[in-house]
């Protein structure tokens, strides 16, 4: 077991360039020399608090949510804003989660999915990056997103990011839940959910428009979906989706949608 | 001409009738708020909710505030602003009771009340070694940077007799001599600037000694000794009333003066 500690203003600034090295020279493993995360300057003890950690690998968001939440269940919310904590836990994480291609490290071009600087005047939007602290965090506000959670800590694919980068979405009572009914199927991205007539980019524009008669970030995925117009039709659960993308799609109704399929759906995101 | 019409049915809620102070924060802390709502002109549903978002920029947060009919206030712990900073608007909207999620009505942007600014922010810092410092920054306002290595260090700022005897003397003192003699700012300059309540507060101290004028770009021994005499003046003033530097220190080592 290792005692949590926190990188110092320092050891951010060790950690960027460590990162900056490690990007450079895309080596097949990663080594953090030791004394980033366990000597002064660079690091320093936690005050007030005691979290003993293992290193280790986690399969997928999901994974790592649950066991920092077991971790840090004693401190809980108290922690949210020790920033410095997490850039120490993503850094002491690092070695054994990441992303190779090739054999070779690839790592995410934005620091902040790895070190965050409470000195930062932003730090409070760039934390929704980091990839522990926005699993730690969806885990607890969105537990049924499984399209977000069940991915690995490094996927930030436009679904993932358009989630992690609204903090209005990422705290939505019904819209993460909304972009799991309309955009997956069998546990994946529908094909085309980005850019395509419906998707989800032109979904994050209408629901602003809507915003102005609805409380879409306060309504349920149910109550979200009725709303939506037309164009979203085709992306509603078990309908016959059409490749082109005609201005006006069919509604469920003119296609005859199993409308009991898609309550039960529907009652299932309500349900958990 | 353009005329703007409001088809949605939803009312618009005055700001004066919301009123959100924010609440002052320790040292490192998150700020919290209060928040005042009078819906009674309105005529909304009983049953319809009542919900609060800050925002900036991307940044926001939400809470939930009951019904018309029965508001209810989130805990202190619960007001926290974890996800946007004390500058954010705020805006309050009703929302309908039959779960449509329709807007009954919806605020103006409300601009909180924010709390009295310290002259001296206190900041919890890494300082290494050194216990505190004064931080002029960027020209910017000076902040009392504290080690935040040092267990209850706040505490032992706001009231810790030795600590405040002996250090905050020589804060004023420095934040002087960064006005008067590095910066040569004055309580004529047009600009003004963070500078001026530091003046007039050492003004108050001693208001029959003359303040000093150094004018810039220039490096009259005289006047930087007499500068310097002056800052001195108005610290033995500061030291004597607020602090009773000496007087307390003594006490706190338990010797007499």
């Amino acid at each position: 077991m290792t005692l949590a500690r926190r990188l110092t203003p320092e050891g951010i600034e060790y950690a960027r360039e460590l990162l900056a090295e490690i990007r450079k020279a895309s080596p097949a493993r990663i080594t953090l020399p030791n004394d980033l995360l366990f000597s002064q300057p660079y690091s320093a003890p936690l005050a007030d608090v005691k979290i003993d950690l293992e290193p280790r690998s986690f399969a997928d968001r999901r994974s790592a949510a649950n066991y920092l939440t077991l971790r840090l269940q004693a401190y809980g919310s108290q922690l949210l804003e020790e920033y410095n904590l997490w850039s120490w836990l993503g850094m002491f994480y690092l070695p054994t989660n990441h992303n190779t291609r090739g054999g070779s490290v690839r790592l995410l071009k934005r620091d902040e999915t790895y070190v965050l600087h409470s000195g930062d005047e932003n730090v409070k939007r760039r934390r929704y990056v980091h990839y522990l602290w926005s699993a730690w965090q969806l885990q607890r506000h969105q537990p049924g997103a499984s399209y977000l959670l069940d991915t690995a800590l490094w996927d930030y694919s436009d679904m993932v990011d358009r989630v992690f980068s609204s903090q209005r979405v990422f705290h939505s009572t019904g819209v993460v839940d909304l972009i799991q009914l309309l955009y997956t199927e069998d546990g994946g991205l529908k094909p085309e959910y980005g850019r395509s007539a419906g998707g989800i980019r032109r979904l994050l524009i209408v629901l602003e428009q809507l915003e102005r008669i609805y409380d879409v970030y306060g309504m349920d995925a149910e109550h979200l979906s009725d709303i939506l117009p037309p164009e979203f039709d085709r992306w509603q659960p078990d309908h016959p989706r059409s490749a082109d993308a005609s201005p006006r799609s069919p509604s469920p109704a003119e296609h005859g949608v199993d409308r009991g399929r898609l309550a039960r759906i529907r009652a299932g995101l309500r349900g958990r | 001409m353009i005329r703007h019409f409001n088809s949605t049915g939803r009312k618009r809620i005055d700001a004066s009738h919301v009123s959100v102070r924010i609440l002052p924060a320790e040292a490192g802390e998150t700020h919290s708020f209060e928040i005042d709502v009078d819906l009674a002109d309105y005529q909304f549903d009983p049953g319809a909710q009542i919900r609060l978002e800050a925002w900036r920029k991307l940044a926001s947060q939400r809470w939930q505030l009951g019904t018309v009919g029965e508001p209810s206030v989130p805990t202190e712990s619960e007001r926290r602003l974890t996800d946007v900073g004390q500058s954010a608007q705020f805006k309050l909207v009703v929302v309908a009771s039959d779960g449509s999620g329709r807007l009954l009505g919806m605020s103006t942007d409300i601009q909180p009340l924010l709390p009295r600014q310290s002259l001296l922010p206190l900041v919890l810092q890494e300082l290494g070694d050194e216990v505190w410092r004064v931080n002029f920054g960027d020209g910017d306002p000076p902040q009392l940077e504290v080690n935040r290595d040092i267990d209850m260090i706040s505490e032992v700022v706001r009231s810790d007799t030795q600590f405040r005897s002996l250090v905050m003397p020589q804060v004023l003192r420095s934040i002087l001599t960064q006005i008067i003699v590095v910066d040569r700012n004055t309580l004529d300059d047009d600009e003004g600037g963070w500078w001026v309540s530091w003046l007039r507060l050492a003004q108050s101290l001693t208001p029959t000694a003359t303040m000093p004028l150094l004018a810039r770009g220039e490096g009259d021994e005289y006047q930087l000794r007499e500068a310097q005499t002056w800052i001195d003046t108005v610290v033995q003033a500061f030291s004597l009333q607020p602090v009773n530097a000496a007087d307390a220190y003594a006490i706190s080592l338990g010797v007499s003066r």
